[in-house]
């Protein structure tokens, strides 16, 4: 149940900075995913479980303010917590190879994206690449800023709690090269 | 173990399709009827939120954010360029108050004549927030019904159309640019009886799109709304078309249009309240 409190707090906190303080920080028109590191970042801690339950409220919250019909975030975000809970966290040694995962992650929201919305019938050119590209690098560029403090606040909170929790604690460690002892 | 392992890959899976047939659902639902009260409440929710914590923010990133500007902008200019701002620096210092408020003054007169010039019932407001997702155009403005917002209201600035209220909250709305590519203005090009559909790109640029090709358009003729669709009244400026082509394979006349509104940066704007053309749904 903690768990759940903490990924609900984690993808809140996550999508309120998204659209507050990412809005300062557009490259171009492009705007920081926050919200989807987040989501990489507990799937990649945890599991495919919590990735696609995180990416369903994740999106969730992105329809809210969307002006594109109501679930398509939901569908994606789902899918995407999942394929990166199914990545083992362990493999991941440094924060470079997270940053390369956040590139791809991006890059494949983008094409679930697009498929979903060639389902409803949106327009798609090819300037939508183009600016998935920059996405994918912009957010692969702040990753480490969301994806440390979500690590440590794991680390702090939940490593004690549960056994779940201590064998991703071990995970975890691995990924930031260290942390608590 | 292993046991435990393919259980939990099943039970991985379960919540994987829940999820999955939760959003199709959701769509479903939305798309049978897009006006449903309880997604619209919540979205009006989300945007009244949202906007509480944008205005404190305002407030603490807005330095940030001038600098992250100059940052970009630096990486852009010439040297030249830098060494010329430094040496102006002190003076800007000195000047900065009185040209704020200059500026400040030029905007809201220049909004004054457009209403004067139109009249126009008008709200102004401020936008507060920009759209947090790459694919779509909005901002979110400090108006909402409170101060009698309504959805499908056109909002104006002194360089041109902005866009039309899409989701009015109790304090604050959010509005849909015309840049956007799933927004569509009936435009014309003054003096040429060309009517066409305005539509937003991915790069923010707007294209005029159902134009036959054996009508004449010239690069600089003015755009403004047609007052079809039941959204924007006739006559609201758009911009000039600036670039005008008949590519062989397309049906359609190729217009490229361009504002003067600089939409990375907007704000003051005016939201029309009246008089707006009738809405198509009602006459139905």
């Amino acid at each position: 149940m903690m768990r759940f409190v903490f990924y609900f707090i984690v993808i809140i906190s996550a999508f309120i900075l998204h659209n507050t303080v990412g809005a300062f920080f557009k490259l171009g028109k492009v705007v920081p995913d926050v919200t989807l590191i987040a989501l990489v970042s507990i799937a990649l801690i945890e599991n495919q479980a919590a990735g696609a339950s995180s990416g369903f409220l994740a999106g969730l919250l992105k329809d809210l303010i969307s002006l594109r019909g109501f679930g398509v975030n939901a569908f994606t975000h789902t899918l995407i917590g999942y394929v990166a809970g199914i990545i083992e966290a362990s493999i991941i040694s440094n924060i470079l190879a997270f940053m390369l995962l956040v590139f791809g992650f991006t890059i494949l929201s983008n094409f679930f994206y697009m498929m979903v919305a060639f389902l409803v019938s949106y327009q798609i050119d090819y300037l939508f690449w183009w600016y998935a590209l920059i996405a994918a690098f912009y957010n692969a560029l702040i990753s480490p800023l969301v994806y440390l403090p979500v690590v440590y606040a794991y680390n702090k909170l939940l490593t004690r709690s549960s056994v779940t929790g201590a064998t991703a604690y071990a995970k975890s460690s691995k990924i930031v090269g260290g942390g608590k002892k | 173990m292993k046991q435990y392992h393919h259980r939990g890959n099943l039970r991985n899976r379960i919540i994987l399709a829940a999820f999955l047939l939760a959003a199709v659902l959701l769509i479903s639902v939305y798309y049978r009827n897009p006006k449903s009260s309880f997604i619209q409440n919540l979205k009006k929710a989300t945007i009244n939120g949202l906007a509480y914590i944008q205005v404190g923010a305002n407030k603490v990133f807005s330095p940030v954010q001038n600098g992250w500007i100059f940052v970009i902008e630096l990486a852009n200019s010439k040297q030249e360029n830098v060494h010329l701002k430094k040496e102006l620096s002190g003076l800007k210092e000195r000047l900065n108050d009185l040209s704020v408020i200059e500026a400040e003054n030029r905007r809201l007169r220049g909004l004054v004549q457009v209403t004067v010039k139109k009249q126009y019932k008008t709200i102004m407001a401020i936008s507060i927030s920009s759209s947090s997702n790459n694919w779509e155009a909005s901002i979110i403005i400090d108006k909402g019904s409170s101060k009698g917002v309504k959805e499908r209201m056109p909002v104006i600035s002194k360089e041109g159309l902005l866009g039309q209220v899409v989701n009015a909250g109790s304090f604050a709305s959010q509005v849909q640019l015309i840049t956007d590519t799933k927004s569509g203005v009936a435009a014309e090009i003054v003096g040429r009886n060309v009517k066409g559909l305005l539509q937003g790109t991915y790069d923010n640029k707007l294209e005029m799109t159902l134009v036959r090709k054996i009508r004449k358009v010239k690069k600089g003729d003015r755009v403004v709304t047609s007052g079809l669709g039941g959204v924007y009244p006739r006559g609201l400026y758009i911009g000039r078309v600036r670039e005008a082509k008949s590519p062989a394979t397309a049906l359609y006349k190729y217009i490229r249009v361009e504002s003067e509104v600089n939409f990375n940066n907007l704000q003051e704007m005016l939201v029309i309240k009246s008089p707006l053309p009738p809405n198509i749904e009602s006459l139905k």
